[in-house]
């Protein structure tokens, strides 16, 4: 049987493209970001967005992750704490069930923490194996809002 | 109730009044009894007695207006509602549809005892025997447990270890002038005495002790082993007699209730592998910061769950102490907690919050007012053997003012705390006297708290006044300064409240889970955290630190780990670096309470570490050396007080600094101070 042959291939999307909006997430992960930001060092943290639909093939959630300053540098090239009352990585960790105390947090606590994420687009560069670049569309949480329980389901109406 | 009887008892006929009167009187009476009840019900009696209360204002009403009196009338209303049923004997019914006895008889035909699961009262099962009895030429005896009853509840303790042949049915021979049969016997059934058995059927059971939600204690008999956890059993509660000697000389027949358990099933559900394990954990949404606030809260009412604030690693610490497995090579033993500290300080109120989670039934132990006896086993006269509050309690037991029970007296000390030296190893042991013998083993881990009266106020004066080798099966917490300061500060600022609980039951076989396996850490490590601190602990607390506290450092760790892995989905349960930290933060803080009262001595001795020595600075004088450390290890007097004006007051910071110095912590150098490691980090 002879067939034709096409060179053409799909762009193998690396990463995450979601509808924006409001998700149901648990805090999966939380790693320090490798390279170092304008301002200080980050935390990544690493969503389960629990969405049945965007479960993987072996059952996992869809992950997706956020990035807050964990230490901002300062003049004299130390670090202090970026874990302050009304800065971000407060606020998230706020959202996840803290009481914000002088005792210190420890991330780990929050592993499992449940919480209501917004998810936005963003664009990125991706070079493919031919040095073909392109910009992509792939997803990011931009909000961490506490979850409450028992939140009225949203459904979509199909307008014929 | 009868109508008439109220007519009667008024004696309308010899009242002094005129004939009109007299039928107006009745025609008022019966109007106000019409709805009198002759049931016996609680309903009917309830409303009986409504109805007699506006008889008594009609009897006051009549009396003040036409002078007459009914005194029989006021006697019976008084009597009626003067008394109260306090229990009844309600005749069981004793028939079966016959085609069931049949199909009983067609399937058992030897000597055994069987499982039935209908629920058949105790003259129904004595019916299912004879009906057996009967019907074969054998002439079997069958003892049924059906499964009637359920209460639930806790087994408290074995009666017995290993499995008892207890006889269940026996058959009689009667003999009569004329002839001679035979007649099947029960348990729980009086045999008339001088009778002649001529055979029996006995079965192998486990024997328990098992207390009920409602309080009522009963000897449990179950042919599978259970656990001294909670159950719901369910089965037949046959009573028998049981005499109870209540003076010098009387006795007091009294009915002790043996349960025959059909099914026993457990309130924990159990969980068997790590899967199962993280499972129930996403279902709990239990984190980090959630069991944190559990270990700490206390449940006052339904939604309501208030916030008892402690340090962090104090609350790692109890976590451990709940979640660690015994350890030990021949016989392993959990670590149990002593903790002193000062009234007011929080001790109390903590162990209620943790008993509210343990699930035990036995309340926390008042010290001020217990005896070694309570907590041993004891033998009395006039009763059966004790176990003692350690052996009855499962998983966790709480005495407070621990020191109260065990006397502070040289002479008494070893005699007195020696007791529980078995018992606190979870050894199995068999304790008797000349009044009965008991086995006991303990399961329960104790956490103790107490005041430090007599002079135990520090570490040393701890070990001159008691038997060391008591004093080293527990972890001894002094609390720290640190730890009174927040607990004194959370007072001030009022309650939390949250609303977030976990189900008690649901806590427990995380709990049980998690002390059924070993984690895996490093010995060697742990064995180089433990000789560090022995080099400052004097002759009198060496000894008592070098018996069990590696053991105790064990169980911590294991602990530790698994509190990690919890929160953190991990499934490996091996330490990690953070671990290890964890472990030496609490461990050092721990010892460091021991020495409160003479801290500054180790601060100030030369032949010490100051590595070690460090290990003892007061949290502020930490704060200042860090503070140091992350600014270059070197900086001018005035910068360094101006990072720390927002943390600390100058009065206290020279303090700290003085502090510091005399340590050796930190120097003066050409106009800088200077970190001990300034040198090392150059």
């Amino acid at each position: 049987m002879k067939m034709d042959v096409s060179d053409k291939v799909a762009t193998p999307q690396k990463r995450p493209n979601i509808k924006k909006g409001f998700y149901h997430a648990r805090l999966a992960e939380v790693k320090p970001k490798k390279a170092e930001s304008k301002y200080g060092k980050k935390a990544v943290l690493l969503f389960d967005i629990l969405d049945e639909k965007l479960k993987d093939n072996e059952g996992k959630y869809l992950q997706l992750a956020t990035e807050v300053y964990s230490e901002y540098k300062q003049e004299n090239g130390s670090y202090r704490t970026a874990v302050t009352p009304n800065s971000k990585i407060t606020k998230v960790f706020q959202a996840l069930g803290w009481k914000f105390s002088t005792q210190g947090l420890d991330t780990n606590d929050f592993i499992g923490a449940e919480a209501e994420v917004l998810v936005q687009d963003y664009d990125y560069d991706f070079t493919d194996e031919n040095n073909k670049t392109e910009t992509l569309k792939a997803s990011t949480i931009d909000d961490v809002n506490p979850w409450e329980d028992a939140q009225p389901s949203v459904t979509e109406e199909v307008v014929k | 109730m009868d109508k008439n009887i109220l007519i009667n008892l008024a004696r309308f006929k010899e009242q002094p009044i005129e004939e009109d009167l007299k039928i107006e009187l009745e025609g008022n009476l019966n109007k106000l009894i019409y709805r009198i009840n002759e049931a016996t019900t609680d309903k009917a009696v309830r409303e009986n007695i409504e109805t007699l209360e506006l008889v008594e204002n009609w009897i006051e009403r009549t009396t003040a207006k036409h002078d007459i009196e009914f005194p029989d009338l006021v006697a019976f209303i008084e009597g009626y509602k003067g008394s109260s049923t306090v229990s009844q004997s309600i005749k069981e019914t004793s028939t079966l549809p016959t085609a069931m006895l049949k199909s009983l008889a067609s399937r058992h035909s030897e000597n055994s005892v069987i499982k039935i699961n209908s629920k058949l009262n105790f003259s129904q099962i004595k019916l299912v025997t004879k009906e057996i009895f009967e019907e074969h030429n054998n002439q079997p005896l069958v003892f049924s447990i059906p499964r009637t009853h359920s209460i639930p509840g806790k087994i408290i303790g074995e009666i017995s270890q290993r499995k008892v042949k207890i006889p269940v049915a026996w058959k009689i021979k009667i003999k009569t002038k004329e002839d001679e049969y035979f007649i099947p016997y029960l348990f729980g059934e009086r045999i008339p005495p001088r009778s002649n058995i001529v055979d029996e059927v006995s079965g192998e059971f486990y024997l328990y002790r098992f207390l009920s939600k409602d309080n009522a204690e009963y000897a449990v008999v179950s042919t599978d082993e259970l656990k001294l956890d909670d159950y719901t059993l369910e089965g037949l509660s046959i009573d028998v007699e049981d005499i109870k000697i209540i003076g010098d000389a009387h006795k007091l027949i009294n009915k002790y209730a043996v349960f025959f358990v059909h099914t026993a099933t457990s309130h924990i559900i159990e969980i068997k592998n790590h899967d199962q394990l993280f499972t129930k954990v996403s279902k709990l949404k239990l984190t980090g910061n959630k069991l944190y606030q559990y270990i700490c809260s206390h449940k006052i009412g339904e939604n309501k769950v208030q916030i008892l604030e402690h340090p962090k690693w104090f609350v790692k610490l109890t976590s451990a102490f709940l979640f660690h497995r015994k350890k030990g090579k021949i016989c392993p033993y959990p670590m149990h907690i002593l903790w002193i500290a000062d009234r007011g300080t929080g001790k109390t109120t903590y162990m209620e919050s943790l008993h509210q989670k343990s699930g035990e039934i036995q309340e926390i132990i008042a010290g001020s007012t217990s005896t070694v006896k309570y907590l041993v086993p004891s033998f009395k006269e006039t009763n059966k053997p004790e176990m003692g509050a350690l052996a009855k309690s499962s998983r966790l037991c709480f005495v407070d003012e621990f020191f109260r029970i065990v006397r502070v007296n040289n002479k008494d000390k070893e005699d007195e705390c020696g007791r529980m030296n078995d018992l606190l190893e979870h050894k199995d042991r068999m304790a008797g006297s000349g009044q009965g013998r008991i086995r006991t083993t303990m399961t329960a881990r104790l956490l103790a708290s107490t005041n430090p009266i007599a002079g135990t106020n520090n570490i040393v004066n701890l070990v001159d006044k008691f038997d060391d080798a008591f004093l080293s099966r527990f972890m001894i917490y002094y609390q720290t300064d640190e730890h009174i300061k927040l607990i004194n500060q959370k007072k001030k600022e009022g309650d939390v409240f949250i609303k977030d609980w976990i189900p008690v039951n649901e806590f427990l076989s995380v709990q049980d889970y998690l002390q059924s396996f070993d984690a895996v850490y490093d010995f060697p490590r742990l064995v180089e955290l433990f000789d560090k601190f022995t080099s400052f602990l004097g002759e009198t607390v060496i000894g008592m630190y070098e018996a069990r506290y590696l053991h105790h450092m064990e169980c911590l760790m294991d602990g530790i780990i698994k509190t990690r892995c919890l929160s953190t989905r991990d499934k490996s349960f091996t330490a990690t670096e953070e671990d290890y930290q964890d472990l030496e933060l609490i461990w050092s803080t721990m010892i460091k309470g021991w020495f409160k009262q003479n801290i500054d001595e180790i601060l100030r001795n030369d032949s010490l570490p100051i590595e070690t020595r460090e290990k003892f600075l007061p949290e502020e004088a930490l704060f200042i050396l860090r503070k140091l450390a992350k600014t270059g290890y070197k900086v001018k007097p005035g910068e360094l007080k101006e990072k720390c004006r927002m943390e600390m007051h100058p009065s206290k910071l020279n303090f700290y600094l003085s502090l510091l110095h005399q340590g050796d912590f930190i120097k003066e150098r050409d106009g800088y101070i200077v970190h001990y490691q300034w040198e090392a980090s150059e």
